[in-house]
């Protein structure tokens, strides 16, 4: 468990677009893909044929004829047996006890798993050991002998015994499922806040668990469905059903009794199967819409395509359009571009990240230059949709759909001074230069190790995949290098992730990062999910390797106080702009932009005397409707006219306001613009 | 007014409300221990073994005040609150409401118990049913707690509820699914939720760990200001030491299932009796430290709640171990003012304020 | 291992709900089945037979636990009685002689069609969003599709009309069963449109339930990282996303093997495949209780002992598993 948990969450247009349609029924959203819909005319279809065809087909199904074995035509639509009788008669009487049997046996087959499920997930303890057991039990016997047999002791094999011995043979799968939902479901903490706020049992599991499991009981009932029908179809086809009664089994049965297959007959036994699997299939082009709800990764599959990222590419090379209002000028010659004091390693420039959708797209990270140095730490610090994790991602280029990189540059200097650009770079470059010039360490150790592998085995691929030459040995030792760097002790090389601490875990993500001596590495909040004690741990590790190899250290963190220790040089960001930027001591004492001092005021501290928190009003904005103009005006103290209208760009200080000459401090703000007319008192009482 | 009258008919008719001395303590724990048992199998076999997650705990939440338990994740202090409000029934120890000792585990008197005492919890994501509107949520808990209110003077009441925490108008958001709101919001109508019920205690098991930094603040301010103007007696369940300094009136710091040390909560912060309360705070970030002062560094991690080490739980890593520390649990030692610790470092003869030595 | 013990003893427990099942069933029939039995094999049936017939109906003197003692004694002499239809072999020498059939059949099909199904559905999920996901709607019209009609449709092509392949049974008749080259053939030539029917009809489902896990795999993080850290293709497809990805596969494997099971050995009626479903079917149609609860009971054991080797194979593959607390 994590203490502090503020995660990022990422904008993600499409997910929310489509939960956003609201609450107990929003899996039916997912009944506008053409797959399901498909799905859905062809089950209703059925429906009505099972429904009303009886009562339409004037022919009786099993009448007798001289027309024996005739293949179709306009008189038979579907040809006719040996003995004369009408196939297509036969298929649309069938049509009902198929589905029949097939839908109520799978209405009591979901109920039943319904309340087995339910108690058993509720419960817990001692009832759930047993319903468990039982529900295994009857998913691992063969379900068919058993069926057979059963059907076989049955003395009357009509429709309703045949329905209740498959009800009773078929519900396991479902409880399964349903009970581990409820297990879920129960720990969630809206059941905890039902039960703290003294809602009864009987509430709780109807009115707070239940409508959770809408989708699920409808999955679980769809394909129960289609088990039925195969099921049915299999006894009529033994035999074993009362095969009198017209079902698309029973014709079969029919069939291969009176050898259509010789006879070449294929009329009379494609169609029976042929419908059971078109219906079948519907049925599963629907749960499909259900899963994907279930299951959002595989709604964003389709997204994730080599079209959409040929796309992002082309658009690369195309000028940037405005999207917004007017955009304040760069009048001061120079920009960021003049800051080249030291040396420079990475410049970030003009970087825009977008989240494409069927809307429009969002733009999570705008119009973002950066600089770092060799060296140093530059931190990033931001609220959640600020898009600070995203930048993270899109640095190292490791965004994924629907997020893109639509414009801008990210030029690495090598060491000899030549440069290049990151985002030109081709796949193959690409995958030679991430690790070996720059790597990340991402927020969730747990997430981003894999299970299954030996932390030691994570370290070393990496390193074999950039080192072909280099022997088992030699990689072998470099990992027991790698581990004594990050201080974890050297027989845990052969642990499994599961079986390390939080923090020994976040360690291994430093030893991976570090596996092949990278200049720079980006950190996505490597803290957060770690207490504070062993956060202190990570991050002293952290600055200690940093000036023993001399890499360079993009932090990227919601945590200022942690960032302003930390960091060489610090940039804010809100609503994916950079709107200020400096060295971290200075910005700490002296921050510029009505935001840094909202954030600066809004913290705690714990030496000192108490200090007056001052914080923020309102919340961060949604980036698909931003105000007019400066993003943050709305809750801003110090908003005037300009404001509304003209958005700010990133601007360096005028040097009156920098204290020395060295400081470098740029601030996306019209309080610091003197060509804008404003209140003067309140700047002065900004600046202060 | 309505709202005194409805809180003394859930106290029941021998205590009135107005009446109860603001020195006592509204809500008052005494030797609180949960142990749950280990998950068995069919074959488990040996003894029978629990988790050690809360033992012997002493608290007392008074009218008005903020009462602010301080710990890392798995030192118990979530456990505290779900136990304070019978959501898990303790394995031994005595809470009193008002005096008077409280053993509910259902119905009624389990109903009426919660009216007087709240929980707002940590995920505002997670803590709304996402199939509901939050006006359901908000008239199930009036309903639940005051069965004659007709539906008119049910929406009336969740109107005010939304007001005083200022989402107003109420119908902007009582008929918003949860997910259409912010995190801040949401929070914000958690703690709506936990008013309808009209309680005099309210617990709050990490209210702002899961918001963004500039909001954090709008939320603390509020639950400061429903403790003054309610009167309530507000439990604050934090990790964040530092916020615990600003917020509350009193602070006790949980390790490993056990309170270590309280009291005042700026002594708690300045002067921290207790080693482990010293790590904590040499492990927070803070800009204005002092960064020529080497900071202490940890030895090894919380020990396993299964078996927890002898003696003070801490001791595995402290610096300052000494032998007794191996094998008597210390007691609570009086540092003045309110301020105790439980460190043998504190028994008579000892320095007053231990400091960690310097990094080796 | 003790997640082992605690998966044997399931099995246990398993296999004595099945083996009890077999032991009530007959007598939950209602009316007196014997009657009806000896009145449809009048005069051919021998005391013996008849007080065998008795004791399966529980229409015996003794009470039910000596009757239950009874039945496991004569279990676990590998006593299942005597066949009505086939009287008087018994009812192991039939199973016996259908069981190499179907654990040659049924098992190495099953075997095939998840290894192919599993394969395909993770190179499938990899390369989602392209062309190859124009397979998925072929593929559930496959998994829909009842596995004796599908029997029916490729002996109507590739035996009737084409004439590839013969139209059924295990082999040639005539040729003398041994390790002849001849022998062995015949065998495999007969084998193909069975199998063809059952792994067509099967292989959607590990398909995509495999393509499913793949896609939810290859989001997490640890794919990212893998990726990021330079691995070749093959690594990731492999080590991080397959691995994991196979892990829930084969648990539903373990799970689904009875539905799937059960489902093959009706497609030996189809190509009146010498192996026990077709035995079982005859047993169905001529009320021959002692067969089928013999077929019922191998055919149990036979899907726990696959389970078994599927619960290892996990354990193996998931080192979350070895570590019990």
């Amino acid at each position: 468990m994590s203490t502090t948990t503020l995660a990022e969450v990422d904008v993600d247009p499409s997910e929310t677009a489509a939960r956003g349609k609201g609450a107990k029924f929003a899996w039916i959203s997912g009944f506008r893909s053409p797959k399901t819909i498909v799905g859905i005319v062809i089950v209703v279809f059925f429906a009505l044929v099972a429904i009303f065809g009886p009562l339409l087909v004037t022919t009786d199904p099993s009448a007798v004829s001289f027309n024996v074995l005739l293949p179709p035509s306009a008189k038979h639509l579907l040809g006719t047996t040996h003995t004369g009788q009408d196939i297509f008669a036969q298929m649309v009487v069938g049509a009902r006890i198929s589905m029949l049997v097939g839908f109520v046996a799978a209405v009591l087959a979901t109920l039943l798993s319904l309340i087995i499920g339910l108690a058993a997930g509720y419960l817990g303890g001692i009832p759930d050991e047993l319903l468990s057991l039982v529900s295994n039990i009857f998913l691992v016997i063969p379900t068919l002998p058993l069926v057979v047999i059963l059907a076989g002791a049955l003395p009357s094999t009509g429709s309703l015994s045949i329905t209740i011995v498959i009800s009773i043979t078929a519900w396991a799968w479902g409880a399964r499922v349903l009970r581990a939902q409820t297990l879920s479901l129960r720990k969630r903490d809206f059941v905890e806040a039902a039960r703290a706020t003294g809602e009864s049992t009987f509430r709780i599991i109807f009115r707070e668990i239940l409508p959770n499991q809408t989708a699920i009981v409808a999955a679980t009932f769809l394909s129960t469905v289609i088990g039925a029908i195969l099921t049915q179809a299999s006894l009529a086809f033994l035999g074993l059903t009362d095969v009198t009664e017209w079902s698309w089994g029973g014709i079969l049965y029919w069939a291969q009794n009176s050898s259509a297959l010789s006879f070449g007959a294929w009329w009379w036994f494609v169609p029976p199967g042929l419908c059971i699997a078109l219906l079948g299939t519907a049925l599963s082009l629907i749960n499909f819409g259900i899963d994907e709800f279930i299951n959002p990764r595989l709604r964003l599959a389709g997204i994730a395509t080599k079209k959409g990222a040929k796309k992002a590419l082309t658009r690369l090379q195309a000028p940037k359009q405005p999207i917004r209002g007017p955009r304040r000028q760069a009048r001061r010659t120079g920009g960021l571009g003049s800051f080249t004091r030291g040396d420079v390693i990475l410049e970030v420039k003009n970087l825009t990240v977008d989240y494409t959708s069927a809307s429009a797209p969002v733009h999570a990270v705008d119009d973002v230059s950066l600089t770092l140095r060799r060296g140093q730490v530059l931190g990033i610090a931001g609220e959640s949709g600020s898009g600070k994790s995203t930048l993270a991602y899109a640095i190292t280029r490791l965004h994924r759909p629907p997020a893109e990189i639509t414009g801008g540059e990210l030029i690495y200097t090598n060491r000899d001074g030549s440069t290049v650009d990151i985002l030109k770079l081709t796949d193959r470059e690409l995958t030679d230069f991430r690790w070996e010039e720059l790597s990340i360490v991402f927020q969730s150790a747990m997430n981003a190790l894999n299970p299954i592998l030996r932390v030691g085995a994570q370290i070393e691929d990496a390193i074999a995949a950039h080192r072909p030459d280099m022997d088992a040995q030699g990689r072998s030792d470099r990992v027991r290098e790698l581990m004594g760097l990050v201080g974890i002790s050297i027989d845990r090389v052969s642990a499994y992730p599961h079986e390390l601490s939080g923090g020994m875990r976040q360690r291994v993500m430093i030893a991976i990062a570090l596996a092949l001596d990278p200049e720079i590495i980006v950190m996505d909040e490597p803290t957060t999910a770690l207490d504070v004690v062993i956060q202190r741990q990570i991050v002293e590790k952290i600055m200690e390797l940093k000036d023993r190899l001399g890499f360079s250290v993009i932090f990227i963190t919601h945590d200022l106080s942690m960032l302003i220790e930390l960091s060489d040089e610090i940039a804010i960001m809100y609503a994916g702009r950079i709107v200020e930027v400096g060295s971290a001591q200075e910005f700490y004492r002296n921050p510029k932009h009505p935001y840094s001092q909202g954030l600066l005021g809004s913290f705690p501290t714990l030496s000192g005397p108490k200090k007056v928190l001052t914080g923020i009003v309102g919340a961060p904005p949604d980036l698909r409707s931003l105000p007019s103009g400066c993003p943050f005006r709305t809750r801003c103290p110090h908003a005037f006219d300009a404001c509304a209208t003209i958005e700010p760009v990133l601007l360096p200080l005028p040097t009156v306001e920098v204290p020395s000459a060295n400081e470098l401090r740029s601030v996306s703000c019209h309080l610091y613009d003197p060509e804008l007319t404003r209140v003067p008192a309140l700047a002065e009482g900004v600046a202060k | 007014m309505t709202t005194e009258n409805s809180r003394i008919t859930n106290v029941g008719a021998d205590m009135t409300v107005e009446a109860w001395p603001s020195n006592e303590p509204v809500l008052k724990v005494r030797g609180l221990t949960k142990h749950f048992p280990v998950r068995r199998r069919f074959l488990g076999r040996g003894p029978k073994k629990v988790v050690h997650a809360v033992e012997n705990v002493d608290l007392e939440l008074y009218a008005g005040q903020v009462t602010a338990i301080i710990g890392e994740s798995g030192s118990g202090k979530s456990t505290v609150a779900r136990l304070l409000a019978q959501l898990y029934v303790p394995t031994s120890g005595e809470i009193a409401l008002y005096g008077k000792p409280v053993h509910v585990k259902h119905g009624k008197a389990f109903r009426t118990y919660v009216g007087q005492v709240q929980l707002i919890l940590q995920d505002p994501f997670g803590s709304f049913n996402p199939v509901h509107t939050i006006a359901y949520h908000l008239r199930r808990v009036l309903r639940i707690h005051n069965p004659s209110l007709g539906l008119k003077a049910i929406d009336d009441r969740m109107a005010e509820v939304l007001k005083e925490v200022n989402l107003a108008p109420a119908n902007q958001f009582s008929e918003k699914y949860p997910h259409e709101l912010s995190g801040g919001q949401r929070q914000r109508i958690s703690i709506a939720r936990a008013l309808a019920a009209n309680p005099s205690v309210l617990l709050a098991d990490e209210p702002v760990s899961m918001l963004d930094v500039s909001i954090r603040l709008g939320i603390l301010n509020l639950l400061e200001k429903l403790a003054t103007e309610r009167n309530l007696a507000l439990l604050y369940i934090t990790h964040d030491i530092a916020s615990a300094r600003y917020f509350a009136t009193t602070a006790t710091v949980m390790y490993a299932g056990e309170l270590i040390e309280g009291g005042p909560a700026e002594a708690v912060t300045q002067q921290a009796g207790h080693p482990y309360t010293q790590l904590l705070i040499a492990s927070a970030p803070d800009p204005d430290r002092d960064e020529s002062v080497e900071r202490i560094k940890d030895i090894g991690q919380p020990p396993s709640l299964i078996d927890p080490p002898a003696g003070c739980r801490f001791h595995p890593r402290c610096p300052f171990a000494m032998e007794k520390c191996h094998t008597e649990a210390p007691p609570k030692f009086d540092l003045g003012d309110g301020h105790w610790a439980r460190c043998w470092l504190h028994e008579s003869g000892a320095a007053a304020t231990p400091m960690f030595p310097k990094e080796e | 291992m003790k997640a082992f013990l605690r998966r044997g003893l399931f099995y246990l427990i398993t296999a004595w709900a099945a083996i009890t099942l077999n032991f009530l069933l007959p007598r939950l029939i209602p009316g007196d089945p014997v009657s009806r039995m000896l009145a449809r094999f009048h005069g051919q049936l021998g005391p013996n037979a008849v007080f065998a017939l008795r004791k399966l109906f529980g229409q015996t003197s003794d009470n039910i636990w000596v009757q239950y003692v009874d039945y496991w004694n004569r279990l676990f002499h590998g006593d299942f009685g005597v066949s009505f239809t086939s009287y008087p072999t018994p009812v192991t020498t039939i199973i016996g002689q259908g069981l190499p059939w179907t654990l040659g059949l049924i098992g190495v099909c099953t075997v095939l069609s998840f290894v192919i199904g599993t394969a395909l559905g993770a190179l499938v999920g990899w390369k989602r969003g392209t062309w190859v996901d124009s397979f998925i709607p072929v593929t559930t019209f496959l998994t829909s599709i009842p596995y004796f009609w599908f029997g029916l449709i490729v002996v109507y092509i590739f035996a009737l009309q084409l004439h590839w392949f013969p139209l059924s049974g295990g082999y040639t008749p005539g040729i003398q069963p041994g390790w002849s080259p001849e022998f062995v053939g015949s065998v495999v030539q007969h084998a193909i449109l069975p199998s063809l029917a059952i792994i067509v009809s099967s292989i959607g489902y590990w398909l995509l339930g495999m393509r499913n896990m793949m896609i939810t795999t290859l989001s997490e993080d640890y794919v990212l990282l893998a990726q990021a850290k330079g691995l070749s293709k093959r690594r990731v497809l492999t080590t991080y996303a397959g691995r994991n990805a196979l892990l829930p596969s084969l648990a539903g494997f373990a799970l689904s093997l009875g539905f799937i099971v059960g489902g093959s050995i009706i497609t030996e009626v189809v190509f009146n495949y010498p192996g026990i479903g077709y035995a079982l079917f005859q047993a169905v149609q001529g009320q021959d209780y002692p067969l089928m609860q013999g077929i019922f009971f191998i055919i149990t054991i036979a899907v726990l002992a696959a389970n078994l080797v599927a619960d290892f194979l996990y354990v193996i593959l998931d080192p979350r598993t070895r570590q019990e607390a």
